[in-house]
């Protein structure tokens, strides 16, 4: 009984693999945006000055509204829109050259062990695999990108993502104080509550009222429903977008840090086409295992 | 066999497909590992078990929180955590008329990073000694 088990060993263990294979549920991973076709896989964006799918020579200056404030989004008439962006720690690639290192972030001790655990694992556990929206520095570094749309009538600024469940978010600009986190009645939510304003060219937004059902930061950052973001968006020229934010969360950290990256002007469709549209990418599409989302 | 019976047939046959998809799923947190409501069960052997809730909560500098919420809820006198093994000491002092033995709980965060975890370990009571177990609620 035993030979012919053994004879036909070889073919049921790659039988039994492919059956594997087929089986494992494949999360819900992002196609490559721009930023990784263009790149080859990732790891860092253009630095200053060269968008992607721009036409060889030095960046064209900031675009300005009619008031005079920097537009953060196309100019009238034209389209294109923010490649997906790097990290807040580190100096690779596209991260600013005064980001702490991971080592010099000031954990406390469970989040510094609980980073260190979700890096061990692979980040296997991560919230934006299963679909949910990333709030913070995160809904920068999806690579299918975003858009700044300033209504002006409304005093807010709209952002739209292409990347995760296709969210979108509200930076008032009208004065509105922001919530106070001792407010019974305030409901946690991925985005966070934003105000902002104005200061010289730099747009300065803070954001509090998080929940705590996401990770901010790509690579597993803890953070807690503590968490206070101070963002700074700045278009030192056309192609380049500034972003930098100072994370004030004392129930994971134990005082404020900053970080940020840089984020190119993309002039062209996902797949390198000229065209500049962000396409149509939904997270939930490519979900194979929805039973198991939230 | 008739229409009915295997209409039953086919209902009994569909329950655990029932059951898969409407069991509670698990909301996200992915904060502070220990925050948020626990349940489970704890007892001296697997005959005698007794449900248990565990409600956690985090201000930046210590672990507070009750166990079974209500009329006969404990509120927790001590609550540390060692993030190098993720193990959880807990104590607390029933209230009550009697003059009851304080618990003491000694569990181990499972699966840190997963929002299925779990706490499992022992606990003690006085002379009665068994093992704890609750999973991640909310």
């Amino acid at each position: 009984m035993i030979r012919p088990v053994i004879r036909h060993l070889p073919v049921t263990i790659a039988a039994t693999g492919l059956c594997a294979l087929l089986l494992i549920p494949v999360s819900a991973q992002e196609t490559p945006g721009p930023g990784r076709a263009a790149q080859g896989g990732g790891g860092g964006t253009p630095g200053p000055g060269r968008g992607r799918g721009a036409a060889a020579g030095p960046s064209k200056p900031t675009p300005r509204l009619p008031d005079g404030h920097v537009n953060l989004g196309a100019p009238a008439g034209g389209s294109g829109f923010w490649g997906g962006g790097g990290s807040i720690v580190g100096k690779r690639g596209s991260s600013l050259p005064t980001n702490l290192d991971v080592s010099e972030v000031p954990f406390q001790p469970w989040a510094k062990a609980l980073y260190e655990v979700r890096q061990k694992v692979g980040e296997k556990d991560d919230p934006h695999a299963r679909c949910l929206p990333p709030g913070g520095p995160r809904q920068f570094q999806t690579p299918n990108g975003f858009e700044f749309i300033e209504q002006l009538d409304r005093k807010r600024i709209t952002i739209i993502f292409g990347g995760g469940p296709r969210s979108w978010r509200f930076i008032y600009l009208d004065g509105r104080p922001l919530p106070s986190l001792d407010d019974l009645d305030l409901i946690p939510t991925y985005f966070g509550y934003s105000t902002g304003k104005w200061m010289g060219d730099t747009l300065v937004v803070e954001s509090t009222g998080y929940n705590e059902k996401f990770w901010f930061h790509r690579g597993g950052l803890p953070h807690t429903d503590a968490l206070h973001l101070t963002e700074r968006f700045s278009r030192p020229d056309f192609d380049t977008l500034k972003y930098e934010v100072t994370v004030d969360d004392p129930k994971a950290y134990t005082r404020p840090w900053t970080g940020g990256f840089t984020v190119p002007w993309t002039y062209t469709n996902w797949d390198g086409s000229p065209g500049g549209e962000m396409h149509e990418y939904l997270c939930q599409d490519n979900e194979r295992d929805y039973s198991k989302l939230r | 066999m008739t229409m009915r019976r295997m209409l039953g047939l086919f209902a009994l046959l569909m329950l655990p497909v029932i059951g898969v998809n409407v069991a509670p799923t698990v909301t996200a947190q992915e904060g502070h590992p220990l925050v948020g409501t626990w349940h489970g069960t704890w007892g001296p052997n697997a005959n005698e078990r007794h449900d248990v809730t565990l409600v956690l909560e985090f201000d930046g500098k210590a672990i507070t929180g009750m166990m079974n919420p209500g009329p006969d809820s404990v509120r927790f006198d001590k609550v540390t955590l060692d993030p190098s093994n993720w193990s959880v000491h807990i104590e607390a002092t029933p209230k009550g008329a009697a003059k009851v033995a304080p618990i003491v709980i000694d569990v181990t965060i499972q699966d840190i990073t997963n929002r299925y975890r779990s706490l499992v370990g022992t606990f003690t009571q006085g002379t009665v000694k068994g093992d704890f177990k609750a999973s991640r609620d909310s």
